[in-house]
């Protein structure tokens, strides 16, 4: 297990508070720090035999917020505690857990992270060589060399992500069929660029997937359901989970192509979340997404989000906007 | 038969099947990626599963990845890694 404590600068959260994908890079600095914890080599220094730098690129991400919590709460300046625990199953595969907490830090048993009441994700990486763009852009695994890596914990079963990111490349996410179905949309395309998206000459980050999807979600629901949803709604939604799974990389400047399927649902009576804000759970949002390269259609990720739409109280009309377009939009 | 090579031909078929696939025919020529189809997270599921049954990786331990193309690669490997270990445990 390796732990910090941190303070949310600028450099994590920008003027705003924090959001998902701070917090995946937070999780992933964290990561790439107890993979090489007590040795003298730097996480781009880990190499494979032949001498390839290797990275321990993610095959699944899996978020979940509790109810009671967003990730908002935490803001600029705040000092948080970040746990993580890496487990390998033989040298190529890992497994890990992490967890974010306030002024109260994080439990100090791993088994207690999960049920904290505290941002928290489990995820799954596997050891691959480093490409530049101007070489072959096939995903290759390679093994890290004795000592190239801190000792981490092992486990002889084989993780479960790997049969599931199988099965979701099979039969993709499906809504909860308890919530009101959306029109599905295939086409919203995107370009990430160089510099802003990521360095030209490395792949994309996986946290860059959450803001590509973001945006994409936004844009469909203001752009390409049948009654749009008000700006007011969409910056009134609240991740509550997100399950990715990454299938292939992307270098920036790509374009990309997203398709969507979305259900939404309102609740009868809203709900009363937030003492402080006042703000009211009025309906819960679910969304799932294919991302692939526009040019060729090669897949990149498969995931689904699931949002909670908060309301304040000085936007309690939107709560019978969003009964209305619900209806309309089925 | 070696023992090793029933085991490495059991493992392949369970990742195969795992990946939804019907359990399939293949020979020591036969290609990992071209024939078999594996991938490359089915490729690093199967050499950690190897690792754990024989404690042995010998890709960690001098061996290229790259030499992984065949699965009769695999049976060679493995057998030279598996000796290699039994030599340095009798050594010590």
């Amino acid at each position: 297990m390796f732990t910090e404590n941190i303070l949310l600068s600028m450099n994590h959260v920008g003027l705003g508070d924090l959001n998902e994908y701070s917090l995946l890079v937070i999780f992933a600095n964290a990561h790439s720090k107890m993979l090489v914890a007590n040795t003298d080599i730097k996480p781009n220094e880990i190499k494979d035999c032949n001498g390839n730098i290797l990275y321990p690129a993610y095959y699944m991400t899996r978020i979940t917020i509790p109810d009671s919590l967003k990730l908002s709460d935490f803001k600029l300046w705040n000092s948080v505690s970040i746990g993580v625990d890496i487990r390998r199953f033989g040298n190529s595969i890992l497994e890990s857990e992490y967890v974010l907490g306030g002024a109260d830090g994080i439990p100090k048993d791993v088994l207690e992270w999960k049920t904290a009441k505290l941002p928290y994700m489990e995820a799954s990486n596997v050891f691959i060589i480093d490409r530049q763009r101007n070489q072959n852009r096939n995903v290759v695994v390679s093994n890290p060399t004795k000592n190239s890596v801190a000792e981490l914990g092992k486990t002889r079963i084989a993780p479960a992500s790997i049969i599931r990111a199988r099965k979701i490349r099979e039969n993709g996410f499906s809504i909860d069929p308890k919530l009101k179905k959306l029109n599905h949309y295939n086409n919203i395309i995107t370009k990430c660029e160089s510099g802003k998206d990521g360095p030209s000459n490395h792949t994309l980050m996986f946290a860059k997937y959450c803001e590509i999807m973001d945006t994409a979600e936004k844009q469909y629901l203001r752009e390409h359901i049948n009654y749009p949803l008000s700006l007011d709604i969409l910056n009134s939604c609240y991740l509550k989970e997100r399950e990715t799974y990454y299938y292939q990389n992307c270098f920036p400047d790509e374009d990309l192509k997203i398709r969507i399927k979305a259900g939404i649902n309102n609740l009868e009576n809203p709900n009363y979340f937030d003492g402080k804000s006042g703000q009211f759970l009025v309906a819960t949002f679910e969304a799932a997404f294919e991302v692939s390269l526009a040019r060729d259609n090669t897949l990149l990720v498969i995931s689904r989000v699931r949002k909670d739409i908060l309301l304040p109280p000085e936007l309690q009309d939107c709560a019978a906007d969003i009964k209305r377009i619900i209806a309309e939009n089925n | 038969m070696e023992k090793h090579v029933d085991k490495i031909k059991s493992i392949i078929q369970k990742i195969i099947s795992q990946s939804g696939r019907n359990s399939v025919e293949f020979s020591n020529h036969s290609k990992l990626i071209q024939d078999l189809g594996l991938r490359s997270l089915d490729i690093a599921q199967l050499i950690a599963t190897l690792e754990l049954e024989f404690e042995v990786d010998p890709f960690s331990t001098g061996r290229s990845i790259s030499d992984l193309v065949t699965v009769e690669n695999l049976y060679t490997i493995y057998k030279e890694a598996i000796e290699k270990n039994n030599k340095d445990q009798n050594y010590e």
